[in-house]
């Protein structure tokens, strides 16, 4: 925390550095609108023969013909972008804040990069696997055939960019119209990705009620912001978080922010599908491409708690308060809900993808848990100690979770995206006799199915072992203290998030039922009559599903790294925690 | 030192059969078939290996050393500690004492022999491989010295035997491996809960804790151990009584599952009947050990108060699960689930072995828990080569095998009758062993000696059920004996050579251990002295007649 | 009586003690010879009914080689077996100068000392005594059913002599038997119990023997001379005589025997031919049938086995399963139908999704409002 963090300006000297990847995404985009459409169109100086080229349409070159095309360009865009945030730690990450005179808009430090990496790592993948997703007909066919492949293509990746860049704009936002506006950005283009799959009724009637519901939810949720501008008169993050502090009067809240507050968790619980707003997203998960409903179960659920993290624990958190934080119950039911609903839910869902749906409504029941804890850090001046060690243990393990989740929730969604190409994936039988066909994507579901159980030693295990670490540090704070100096605690002097990890381990039992059907099916059931054989092929999907599973079994084995960024990351979100 | 753990025992067994089993997976139909055999050849051979590397870690040939005997509590040999994951305290740390020494023998032992006795098990190119996994996720059980890696390992056997269940099980395969996966996998989550909450209440303030970790504390059993050791005292009870007592039960729920107690134990015939021999020998052989291991190497040295508290309870729990069980046994028609409720009662045995708080009881428990290791494989073998050649497991649908299958019969009767402790065989001298810490038990907390009636009629009850077992598959019949009906008229054939080798094996340890106890004996009695003495005494004092 | 306190007592307990010892020695040597005799008749019986029958194939079970109704007048066939059993029967039942003689005697006459002393044990002591005739018969029954008497059958006249490896042990328990007398002279019945006591130091072999013959035969003690003969009219003259009368016979014409049997033989046969009585009543009694079917207490114990221990056990078997296993799959039945009711929450309209989060909000609200 040496460096102090340096203002930028718009077109400020280092407003590209500091804004290096989103910068990329936005030339991917321009690529993404102009490269598809360069043909030999010329047009006639009037009166003249001169014909002047100007490219844009006429016959295309075959090469930027190729249906394939953008959906290289979206890829390699992303990667860039990717790379350009891991460059950004090279040599000690430089924290930015791009501000707008007094106001901040953007803040970038560790925590916005650990972020940007997960949305374009995430949506990266989800790219290169949608090659082999999307209809791509040969080019040699019908050249309006081929245009309208193209065409959609372009469509398709512009959509997958503007989502990366929604999501990036809100892990970096420090101003609530900043955040709004990347929030719906993304919001939207994952309505539209969801529909996609026009095909299919289900996916146009999935991306619907998703929009609706969606919308309501944002609704409501922007409400809620614009009733903390009506009490604060500000949207400045950091000032809202001075004005929340100063109301910390004994005499409690006003009314106002109270409800704001609650408005705003319906809006960000929208987005990480917590029950009871999750209904839609099974629709929309099962309606949507596989690669996109990925999407939607790791980058956006990503970006719903980064707003989560945001409003509640920066905004709202009771950093000077000696008690704990006022949406503490209602989170804590919120994520014991949220977890218990996934996992019923998914016990008897047939639908793979319906499944994989509920049980990321239950990991965002576990990740809200920890929200939860980190809600309770103060919650005794004796018994809790240093809370702020425990927050960051908490926040490592979110961070950590929503990393991990990318390699093995993506992936399983990946495997789902190769057998899509095949035909229906709507039942659980159409994963039968998976080891047979093709038995390395076998071996690589089951490890995701065994990571997403948290089953050690993949990084499944890892991700729920910090969470329940940073939840039971948490209730129990220094106990172990005022036990060495001869005080009798029981488990109920602990804080009752205690007991929030007690429900999320046994939670997690249960989610072990589903997840093992799914290895069952695989293994044990003969392929099903007229699915034999190997899968469609199509190697950008296999190298991404090859990524997730080395990179799943990899953060499990050897997770030191990866906490260490995840710490420094969950350190740069809030200075006080860092006081140690 | 050398690292003579790591690797041999644990990584290579782990890492060369993923290896091998990721290129059969890459290979076509035929090529599979014809690489089974020399990879069945070569996994022997390394098991083999691996058994030769244990005994000779035994008899410290290479190490200037005095064997597992006399090392003090909460010491290990061949110790070997390394940083794994730093920021939570994490070690990869290994070591080995007399109460994980046998276990580990044990494993080593029962992999070749397994492997032999399922020689030609179908699909070998990934069982015999799958058979290594489990062996060394196993042996990486019994070698962690560190929360974090126990628990890993622990979890780690699951999927070899979920998969051994699956892939190779009986008709009903599917129900019992999910069943057995999900009922452990629950225990043993709230058990890891039980482990954060005591790893979050050791204080991090006492000059032995940890630095540089996140959290400044640490998951390494020996400090923890150590850390528990000096907190627990007379009056003082580590972590304090109420905490204590909460965390002791939430680690013993994960072992009792293991073990596995009444009323915790129905997944064990589910996964027992349906699993293949060789799951069902490294399952009974040394899963289940695993629990008791447990019991010994967390509850027993950390809260030695909380164990008094319950002793009761655990000792009601391990007369239950002994009289429960052999009166369930008597009930069974199929012969596999007989076996495996034999284990549910046997199980009961080092239960109370543990309850007693005597070191002769715990003395007994560890033998029994190396004795069942070596008697249950046998029966399960023989189980096996029933359903093998019979391809039926019911008691009483085949009469007068002694007639028609010879060696099959011996073998049957032999591991019959080690199981029911006939003297001069291994279980004897652990069943006798028990028998007795529970009199001093029952004298020392002036109970009334007439509770030792119970074991003793569930001794009666245990061999009522083997021999009414044999009498109604071996002997009955007469002249006319009455071949298996789901044989079809076909002639019977009797167990094949690789089996009698490792059915002979088995035996003749089994005899070996039987007339001379004392060279796994000494050590684990070493072992029980020292933590009673140790730990113990000085806390509790010589509440209960000791010696 | 203070059995170990009393020093007058502890003379009686040590020849008691070491009357019983003896007997066990006896016992050990007579009724091994015994089981080794009969195996042998027994082996022999089969060889030669397999030998007879050995074309007719699958009668083999309906035969059985052990039953002594399918024997007799084996004495000429098997002389050493029948000398065997001969002797092993004498030592047993107790004839005088015969093995187990010295020692029964010194258990008879102890058991009615102690009875003497203490009335309680008048009960056992008779016991002993009628027991001592009661193997009388049974034993004489053995031998003349087995090897005095006419072949009953084909299958037992054609029964051959017993081989070597059969016949050496045989001579050599006859042997020991027969001697048995040198150990009770030896004064095997103090020494046995009493390691003080030095069998030789006292006196010499022949005063022993003559000391013991003495003491068996001519009592100073009316009491316990009247005991003996007792005993021994008992044991070697009634038990004897009532199962030649029932049981006897002589040997089929022109069969010859070694010249120690035709004695017996000849007794057998007059006993049986003066005394012969009808003892069908008897025979047919419910006590007979009783005992025939070992006073039913197998069947009754079989009963109690199969109906009880079983019955609970398949019981026992059945609550496992069905009340034990059954919670674990209640569990697992009921979360799946929760599962069934929690997924029909997900109608599929966007209207009811939106109530919900109506209702999400509201409950919201209620617990931050609550906690504020």
């Amino acid at each position: 925390m040496s460096d102090p963090i340096i203002n930028v300006e718009l077109f400020d000297a280092n407003f590209t550095t500091a804004l290096c990847p989103e910068l990329i995404l936005v030339a991917g985009f321009f690529a993404l609108m102009i490269i598809p459409n360069l043909g030999k169109a010329t047009f006639r100086i009037p009166g003249t023969q001169i014909r002047v080229p100007y490219f844009l349409g006429g016959e295309r070159y075959p090469i930027f013909a190729n249906p394939r095309l953008p959906g290289w360009i979206a890829t390699i865009t992303l990667i860039l972008a990717f790379a350009s945030v891991l460059m950004s730690f090279d040599g000690g990450l430089k924290r930015y804040m791009i501000v707008s005179g007094s106001k901040e808009l953007l803040l970038i430090n560790g925590f916005s990069r650990l972020f940007e990496m997960i949305f374009f790592g995430a949506i990266a993948l989800a790219a290169i696997a949608s090659m082999n997703r999307m209809q791509s007909f040969d080019s040699s066919d019908k050249s309006t055939n081929a245009l309208y492949n193209n065409r959609r293509q372009a469509d398709f990746y512009i959509l997958l960019l503007t989502t990366a860049m929604g999501m990036a704009i809100v892990a970096l936002a420090q101003d609530l119209f900043v955040l709004f506006l990347g929030l719906e950005l993304a919001s939207f283009s994952s309505y539209v990705l969801v529909a996609f799959h026009k095909e299919s009724k289900e996916g146009t009637e999935g991306g619907m009620k998703y929009f609706i519901v969606g919308s309501v939810a944002s609704g409501i949720g922007l409400y809620g912001l614009s009733m903390l501008y009506l009490w604060a008169g500000t949207l400045q993050l950091g000032e809202l978080a001075v004005a929340f502090d100063a109301a910390m009067a004994p005499q409690g809240y006003p009314a106002l922010p109270l409800i704001a507050l609650g408005f705003i968790l319906v809006g960000f619980g929208f987005k990480v599908s917590a029950a009871p707003f999750h209904f839609a997203a099974p629709d929309a998960y099962a309606g949507a491409s596989s690669p996109v409903a990925g999407i939607l179960a790791t980058a956006s659920k990503a970006m719903g708690i980064v707003g989560l993290t945001r409003m509640l624990l920066i905004v709202a958190s009771p950093e000077s308060n000696d008690d704990s934080a006022i949406w503490l119950v209602a989170l804590g039911i919120l994520s014991v809900v949220t977890m218990t609903w996934g996992n019923i839910a998914a016990l008897g869902s047939d639908n793979p993808k319906r499944m994989l749906a509920y049980s990321s409504v239950a990991h965002a029941g576990y990740m809200l848990a920890g929200l939860t804890a980190i809600g309770a850090w103060n919650w005794d001046p004796e018994l809790a100690g240093h809370g702020g060690d425990a927050a960051i243990m908490v926040m490592t393990a979110i961070l950590f979770h929503l990393v991990v989740l990318v390699c093995f929730k993506l992936g399983a969604f990946l495997v789902l995206s190769i057998l899509e190409s095949e035909g229906e994936v709507s039942k659980m039988s159409n994963l039968r006799g998976l080891s047979k066909r093709e038995p390395l994507l076998a071996v690589s579901m089951f490890i995701f199915m065994i990571s997403l159980a948290g089953v050690p030693p993949m990084s499944g295990f890892m991700s729920k072992l910090l969470m329940i670490m940073g939840i039971v540090k948490v209730a129990i704070g220094n106990m172990g203290d005022a036990i060495f100096n001869g005080d009798l605690l029981s488990i109920g002097d602990a804080h009752w998030v205690w007991w929030l990890a007690l429900i999320m381990v046994l939670n997690s039992a249960i989610s072990m039922f589903y997840y093992l059907r799914v290895i069952v099916t695989m293994y044990f059931h003969e392929p099903e009559g007229d699915r034999q054989g190997p899968l469609p092929s199509g190697w950008q999907v296999r190298t991404a599903i090859f990524a997730c599973v080395i990179a799943s079994v990899f953060f499990g084995i050897n997770a030191d790294g990866l906490i260490e960024l995840c710490e420094m990351a969950a350190n740069s979100l809030n200075y006080s925690w860092a006081s140690q | 030192m050398q690292d003579y753990i790591s690797v041999p025992l644990v990584g290579f067994p782990i890492i060369a059969s993923l290896i091998i089993m990721a290129t059969v997976s890459n290979l076509s139909e035929e090529m599979r078939e014809k690489m089974v055999n020399p990879i069945r050849w070569a996994i022997l051979l390394f098991s083999l290996g691996l058994l030769g590397w244990t005994t000779a870690m035994f008899y410290n040939f290479f190490v200037d050393l005095n064997g597992f005997e006399g090392i003090a509590f909460n010491n290990y040999e061949f110790h070997k500690r390394y940083i794994w994951v730093e920021s939570l305290g994490i070690y990869w740390s290994v070591g080995l004492d007399a109460l994980s020494f046998p276990m580990v023998w044990l494993t080593t032992l029962l992999l070749p022999i397994t492997i032999i006795a399922t020689w030609d098990e179908k699909n070998g190119a990934f069982y015999h491989p799958l058979i290594l996994l489990m062996g060394g996720a196993l042996i990486g059980v019994f070698v962690a010295l560190d929360l974090f890696m126990f628990y890993v390992f622990w979890e780690l056997t699951l999927i070899p035997m979920f998969f051994l269940i699956l892939k190779w099980g009986g008709e009903d395969r599917k129900y019992a491996a999910q069943k057995f996966f999900i009922y452990t996998f629950t225990a043993s989550v709230v058990m890891l809960l039980g482990l954060v909450t005591l790893y979050f209440l050791q204080n991090p303030l006492d000059p032995l804790a940890w630095s540089g970790t996140m959290t400044g504390r640490t998951f390494d059993i020996p400090e923890i151990v150590h850390y528990a050791t000096i907190h627990n005292s007379g009056g003082n009870w580590f972590l304090g009584a109420s905490m204590q007592k909460i965390i002791f039960a939430m680690l013993m729920l994960g072992f009792l599952v293991k073990l596995p107690a009444v009323p915790f134990h129905t997944w064990l015939p589910d996964a027992h009947v349906q699993a293949p021999t060789g799951g069902s020998m490294l399952l009974a052989g040394v899963m289940l050990k695993m629990g008791a291991y447990g019991m010994f190497r967390l509850p027993l040295a950390l809260f030695p108060h909380a164990l008094e508290y319950f002793q009761l309870v655990l000792m009601a729990i391990g007369m239950v699960s002994l009289v429960w069980g052999s009166i369930v046994c008597l009930g069974q028609t199929n012969l596999k689930k007989m076996v495996a409720y034999s284990s549910v009662s046997h199980m009961g045995v080092i239960c109370i072995g543990i309850a007693t708080m005597q070191p002769m009881g715990w003395a007994a428990a560890l033998f029994m828990m190396f004795a069942h290791g070596i008697i249950s494989p046998h029966l399960f073998a023989v189980c096996g080569a029933f359903k093998h050649h019979y391809h039926s497991m019911e008691i009483g649908g085949m009469r007068g095998m002694a007639k028609h299958s010879p060696w099959l019969a011996t073998s049957m009767m032999f591991a019959w009758m080690a199981s029911l402790g006939l003297p001069l065989l291994a279980g004897f001298v652990a069943e006798l062993m028990v028998l007795i810490a529970l009199w001093h038990f029952l004298v020392a907390e002036g109970w009334s000696v007439l509770w030792m009636v119970g074991p003793a009629l569930v001794l009666a009850v245990t061999a009522a059920y083997y021999l009414w077992s044999m009498q109604r598959t071996i002997f009955e019949g007469g002249d006319e004996t009455q071949p298996p009906a789901s044989m079809d008229g076909q002639p019977i054939p009797d167990i094949a050579n690789h089996e009698k080798l490792a059915m002979f094996v088995l035996a003749m340890l089994t005899i070996l251990f039987g007339v001379m106890p004392w060279i796994a004996l000494d050590m684990m009695n070493d072992w029980s002295v020292q933590i009673f003495e140790g730990l113990i005494m000085p806390i509790l004092g010589n509440f209960n007649g000791g010696v | 009586m203070d059995w170990h306190h009393d020093p007058a007592a502890h003379t009686i307990v040590i020849v008691a003690f070491g009357a019983a010892l003896f007997h066990l020695f006896n016992h050990a040597m007579a009724k091994g010879m015994l089981f080794m005799a009969s195996g042998s008749v027994i082996h022999e019986v089969h060889h030669a009914h397999h030998h007879l029958h050995h074309d007719d194939h699958g009668d083999d079970d309906e035969f059985d080689a052990q039953s002594m109704k399918n024997m007799g007048g084996l004495a000429s066939k098997m002389p050493i077996t029948a000398t065997a059993m001969l002797v092993g029967s004498a030592s047993i039942m107790g004839l005088p100068l015969i093995g187990g003689f010295w020692s029964k005697e010194g258990i008879i006459a102890n058991a009615w000392r102690v009875a003497l002393e203490d009335p309680r044990f008048f009960f056992p002591a008779a016991c002993v005594l009628l027991g001592a005739g009661m193997t009388g018969f049974y034993m004489t029954r053995m031998w003349v059913k087995t090897f005095a008497g006419k072949p009953s059958n084909e299958v037992a006249a054609h029964v051959g002599p017993t081989n070597s490896w059969i016949k050496t042990p045989l001579f050599i328990l006859t042997f020991v038997t027969l001697s048995s007398v040198l150990l009770a002279g030896m004064g095997f019945t103090h020494w046995a119990p009493d390691s003080e006591y030095s069998f030789l130091s006292d006196k010499g072999l022949v005063d022993g023997i003559m000391y013991e013959l003495g003491h068996a035969f001519a009592n100073h003690d009316a009491f316990f001379f009247i005991l003996t003969y007792v005993a021994i009219a008992l044991s070697a003259i009634l038990g004897p005589f009532m199962a030649m009368s029932l049981f006897g016979g002589k040997l089929e014409e022109g069969e010859d025997c070694k010249p120690w049997f035709k004695p017996v033989i000849a007794l057998n046969n007059w006993v049986y031919n003066k005394y012969n009585w009808d003892n069908t009543g008897i025979a047919t009694s419910g006590l007979a049938i009783a005992l025939q079917n070992r006073l039913y207490i197998d069947k009754y114990y079989d009963l109690a086995m199969v109906k009880i221990v079983a019955g609970f056990s398949n019981k026992a078997a059945e609550t496992d399963t069905k009340i034990i296993d059954g919670a674990v799959k209640q569990i697992e039945d009921k979360s799946q139908k929760i599962s069934t009711i929690v997924r029909s929450l997900t109608t599929g309209s966007a209207r009811d999704y939106i109530l919900w989060v109506a209702i999400g909000t509201l409950l919201i609200f209620f617990f931050i409002w609550g906690v504020a």
